[in-house]
């Protein structure tokens, strides 16, 4: 039998007791949770800079990182945080359809819960009256795309003629936020009318073994671990964590999540630079294991 | 008639005239008021330095205006941005290294660094502002005054490393740079 199943029949059978670690809830879920989101510099940096170019009026942010750097969390923070504002209206969109522009709009339409077209003129005129109507409200419609690097060339020229729409105060109508991977800059590059309007760009890196212990310590706290309580990990556990996982912070909350069910199985009180060792020599393969169950 | 009868009698209203000040702006500068803010080593050699990099005809004693007049309209001119909505501070920006992140401000001194109090002297406007912009990061932040006054001298940094040398400004007056400051970013 594979390592990997073996460890998933051990987990099947072992239910994790979290009160143990003295959390609450789970605290290194790999899903995308604002409530869980640990503000790194660049997190920061891109906050800062898109959301001041979102109240400004500015049109379009683009915030590139890869896998696993936080982006999807980024845009839950941002739709959580908008669709709360009383000036705001947010739509997300987290995988858009292929291709074609017409099936975006009607997405994006979808969201905001306008009627949607079959012809790509009509649906503009909807987002038209969309915009008469919130507008004379002081409202601001605002569209976050999740994994745009996704888009097609075609589908830049309908959210360029989005861009294109205007606010009584002059500035851009609707507020445009595009996450993706590195290539979305590539891509951005083939459609210059859509590049030129691009108001501000962030990146996301990889975290400094700094910051990877300063998103344990944050997540722990996050989840409920008393911050007076000896640290669950120890200060010599950090470095080989963040060289397994390069400072990428899903790898790394992955890591965590079953470096803590291995210290739940074995009784053990602390993680430290041996326990985190010995756990990838003999689970090398931790990454293939079930992790959601778990959550 | 003797001479002294010749000469006509000075006129009281030319006596009332004489040497006094005009109405409004005072001929001279007012003199600055003492305000106290609590500064680190680095923040007093960087008062320094800056006083070296200026346009000749401003001296040291001028940089703690010039950063609050800079520091005044660069906040201006972000709550300007985000005047229609219903904050003065974008959603994004939730301390005050956030908005050194905002305006790529690569100087920032953790709060623990050791600091000294000491005394600036500030002309009546700026003084108003310093209060002004204080206030506001306050109730948003709970910025004190010294760390207000730091952002101040941190964004004058920028401005002489990056927006001065283009101006190519040799020689220039406390009055014209404040109002070149407040055409650039306003």
């Amino acid at each position: 039998m594979a390592i990997g199943n073996q460890l998933d029949l051990e987990f099947e059978q072992f239910s994790p007791n979290w009160d143990r670690l003295g959390v609450v809830v789970p605290p290194f879920t790999i899903e995308a949770d604002p409530r869980f989101m640990y503000l790194s510099t660049e997190t920061r940096r891109a906050l800062s800079k898109v959301s001041y170019m979102v109240e400004a009026g500015q049109g379009a942010s683009v915030i590139v990182g890869e896998v696993g750097t936080g982006k999807t969390t980024l845009a839950s923070w941002f739709h959580s945080r908008y669709q709360r504002r009383p000036d705001f209206i947010a739509a997300k969109i987290d995988e858009s359809p292929k291709k074609s522009g017409l099936l975006l709009l009607r997405r994006i339409a979808a969201e905001f819960g306008i009627r949607t077209r079959r012809a790509t003129e009509d649906q503009l005129n909807e987002f038209r009256a969309l915009l008469v109507e919130q507008s004379s409200k002081g409202i601001l419609p605002l569209i976050i795309i999740d994994e745009a690097h996704e888009l097609s060339p075609e589908q830049f020229v309908e959210l360029r003629r989005l861009l294109n729409f205007r606010d009584p105060r002059g500035g851009k109508a609707f507020q445009l936020v595009l996450l993706g991977r590195p290539e979305l800059d590539i891509n951005l590059r083939e459609v210059p009318d859509f590049n030129d309007r691009v108001a501000t760009r962030s990146s996301l890196d990889p975290l400094t073994p700094e910051d990877t212990n300063s998103l344990i310590e944050y997540r722990l706290l996050a989840a409920g671990r008393d911050s007076k309580q000896v640290p669950l990990f120890a200060e010599n556990a950090i470095l080989p964590i963040w060289r397994e996982t390069k400072g990428y912070p899903r790898s790394i909350c992955l890591l965590c999540l079953h470096l803590c069910l291995e210290l739940l199985a074995t009784n053990g009180t602390q993680i430290n630079a041996a326990f985190v060792t010995k756990f990838l020599e003999d689970h090398h393969d931790y990454r293939q294991a079930g992790s959601s169950r778990f959550s | 008639m003797s001479k002294k009868e010749n000469t006509p009698p000075p006129s009281t209203l030319a006596a009332l005239l004489k040497d006094k000040p005009k109405r409004g702006r005072p001929l001279r500068a007012v003199s600055r008021q003492n305000v106290y803010v609590a500064l680190t080593k680095k923040q007093k050699a960087q008062i320094k330095e800056m006083a070296a990099s200026l346009p000749k005809g401003i001296t040291r004693a001028d940089v703690p205006d010039l950063a609050i007049a800079i520091l005044s309209a660069r906040m201006e001119a972000l709550r300007r941005a985000v005047s229609g909505r219903d904050r003065e501070i974008p959603e994004g920006i939730t301390d005050l290294e956030s908005i050194y992140l905002l305006w790529d401000i690569s100087v920032y001194e953790a709060k623990d660094t050791p600091r000294k109090w000491t005394s600036i002297r500030l002309s009546p406007q700026p003084s108003i502002e310093l209060g002004r912009v204080h206030g506001m990061l306050y109730a948003i932040f709970s910025t004190n005054r010294s760390e207000t006054f730091g952002l101040g001298l941190d964004l004058l940094q920028q401005f002489v490393e990056t927006v001065l040398p283009d101006l190519d400004i040799e020689t220039c007056e406390l009055a014209a740079l404040r109002q070149i400051i407040i055409d650039n970013y306003l």
